[in-house]
């Protein structure tokens, strides 16, 4: 029996207007600073987005003198990166590491309206280390 | 394109410094100045607002601006904005600073 037709199938999200999208930023000799939103992506309505990779990393480059924690950290909301977490790469330590880093483990959508963000946050006292986060998404027809 | 943008929040948990805009990337900022620049997709920036920019090109994140942003063009680029995203309101308003 026939359920479907090729004629009429909807195609594949890969078939309907996709492009690729790319967020990335990568900053070396940070000092300490507040918490601040790197970058956003916000998916425009009639369309979504497969989020394909996000990666995010932190290089200790010199000690701080009082430690407190590094963090980048990725989150569906544009203005708090604490309402919905999805990556956090996060030490607290007085020893330098060459990288900490942390990818999301799998694909995930994005729908109409919501928006992906990476913010950076050092509440150490001196030292640097550099921040990095990246994304890579594919946007296509709702 | 780059666009020198005002900052806002506080920085605090919760309420990041950023710019007012849907998408971005490359953000330098100044919290003493409360400016940043931006990596704007063009796609997101009206005609109108992308000749503002080209009219008074900033280098630095200190200069202020010769002639502050036009009221009207914050608020074509805000309706820009929600056209564009056609989320049912003007979410973002970003103003050049």
């Amino acid at each position: 029996m026939k359920v479907s037709s090729f004629a009429v199938a909807r195609p594949a999200y890969y078939d309907r207007n996709a492009t690729r999208g790319r967020a990335r930023y990568s900053n070396p000799f940070t000092a300490p600073h507040s918490q601040t939103a790197r970058w956003t992506v916000t998916i425009a309505a009639g369309t979504k987005a497969f989020v394909e990779t996000a990666v995010a990393s932190i290089v200790s480059e010199v000690n701080p003198t009082t430690v407190g924690f590094q963090r980048v950290q990725f989150g569906t909301d544009s203005t708090s990166a604490f309402s919905d977490v999805l990556i956090i790469s996060q030490y607290t330590s007085l020893t330098v590491k060459p990288i900490i880093s942390a990818n999301c483990p799998t694909q995930f959508t994005l729908y109409a309206g919501q928006t992906l963000a990476a913010y950076t946050q050092d509440s150490s006292v001196g030292g640097t280390a550099e921040y990095a986060a990246s994304t890579q998404y594919t946007v296509f027809d709702a | 394109m780059i666009i020198r943008l005002r900052l806002i929040g506080s920085g605090r948990d919760g309420d990041a410094y950023r710019v007012d805009l849907p998408t971005y990337q490359g953000v330098t900022t100044n919290e003493a100045t409360g400016r940043a620049f931006a990596d704007v997709p063009a796609i997101d920036v009206s005609p109108d607002v992308a000749a503002f920019v080209a009219a008074y090109p900033t280098v630095d994140l200190v200069t202020p601006l010769p002639v502050p942003f036009p009221q009207s063009l914050a608020n074509a680029w805000a309706e820009h904005l929600a056209r564009r995203y056609d989320l049912g309101e003007a979410r973002w308003h970003p103003v050049v600073f």
